[in-house]
């Protein structure tokens, strides 16, 4: 899911910085106002641990990898804005020290994985939880379908930014310029994989953690619950 | 140090990376040129010109220069990089939330 430089056009990968820029600054002023001092260890925390969890490839059908990102779990630990924070840092880290995703690309990619999907897991998380306790089953599966939802919206945003190049940026004879693959091939080659593997994988880790630290640090998500209040 | 445990399992997972190495194949759509030519044949222009004079990252791939000798070699060399990112994440996400929440990063 971290797209490399070249794949997408000049103006669309400034055009997606541009739009990251605001959601920054918005998420910083969250961080200042609304994040307990107490939990900044929490948030670096947290920013490791999504740097970390997508070096886990794991095998997808198609021959191919992909991995969770965690931005869900983060969400819904200190509040989706604190959690886009957290997610850009690593993918910083991931870009400029280690060539995981383009530079120019950063902001694609952080509007992907460190916006939209921690903001649509923390959505179905929030309608699915109702009034469950962290202790509660249902807190737990209603972190899975967040995380489950979360990663495949992100796919699909990635999808569609790549398919769009094609389309978009091409020679007069219609050969394309950047990504060459249009939509009818993005759209299934990465919402598949994600919806049957990188999906649950993405449940089961957002799932699995919520239920462990709801049972047993159910104080943790109390900075969750008054981030977006 | 608080969330002492948290560390203990970035810790444990630092170390079990090179699991996260074995699965074979790439991403989809992160090939670099010479991927994309064996998929369609060419490679687009301004996909050629927009990488080139793109030089590799210090720790391109997650590998660490000199550490490339077998499977134990790479396995280290991915711990080590597991380790350096994860820990430079930490503390730059620690010194700006700490600056931008005022009182600097003490």
């Amino acid at each position: 899911m971290h797209i490399p430089d070249g794949y997408l056009s000049p103006r669309m990968a400034g055009a997606l910085w541009i739009a990251s820029a605001p959601l920054w600054a918005l998420s910083l002023r969250a961080i200042r106002r609304r994040l307990n001092r107490r939990r900044v260890p929490l948030l670096a925390l947290l920013s490791a641990f999504s740097f970390l969890i997508m070096m886990f490839n794991i095998p997808l059908p198609g021959g191919t990898t992909g991995h969770a990102v965690g931005a869900v779990l983060i969400a819904i630990l200190v509040g989706p804005w604190a959690a886009m924070t957290a997610v850009t840092l690593a993918l910083a880290v991931q870009a400029l020290l280690f060539g995981d995703g383009g530079i120019l690309a950063l902001g694609a990619n952080s509007f992907n994985m460190a916006f939209v999907m921690p903001f649509a897991g923390w959505l179905v998380f929030r309608l699915c939880r109702g009034a469950a306790r962290p202790k509660d089953a249902r807190f737990a599966i209603a972190a899975a379908a967040g995380g489950y939802v979360g990663i495949n919206v992100a796919a699909l945003i990635v999808a569609i930014e790549l398919g769009l190049q094609p389309i978009l940026h091409h020679l007069p004879d219609g050969t394309p310029l950047y990504c060459p693959f249009t939509l009818g091939v993005t759209i299934p080659a990465m919402m598949i994989p994600h919806l049957v593997v990188a999906g649950a994988a993405e449940a089961i880790l957002t799932g699995g953690v919520a239920a462990f630290l709801g049972k047993y640090h159910p104080e943790l998500f109390e900075a969750g619950q008054e981030a977006m209040k | 140090m608080i969330y002492r445990r948290g560390w203990i399992v970035l810790l444990v997972l630092a170390i079990l990376t090179p699991l996260g190495i074995i699965a074979a194949g790439g991403a989809w759509g992160e090939w670099d040129l010479d991927g994309v030519r064996a998929r369609v044949g060419f490679a687009p222009d301004g996909m050629r010109e927009s990488t080139a004079g793109g030089a590799d990252r210090p720790l391109q791939e997650y590998t660490v220069p000199g550490l490339d000798k077998g499977f134990f070699h790479e396995g280290l060399g991915t711990i080590l990089s597991a380790l350096l990112g994860a820990g430079f994440t930490a503390l730059i996400a620690f010194a700006l939330a700490r600056t931008v929440k005022g009182g600097g990063i003490h």
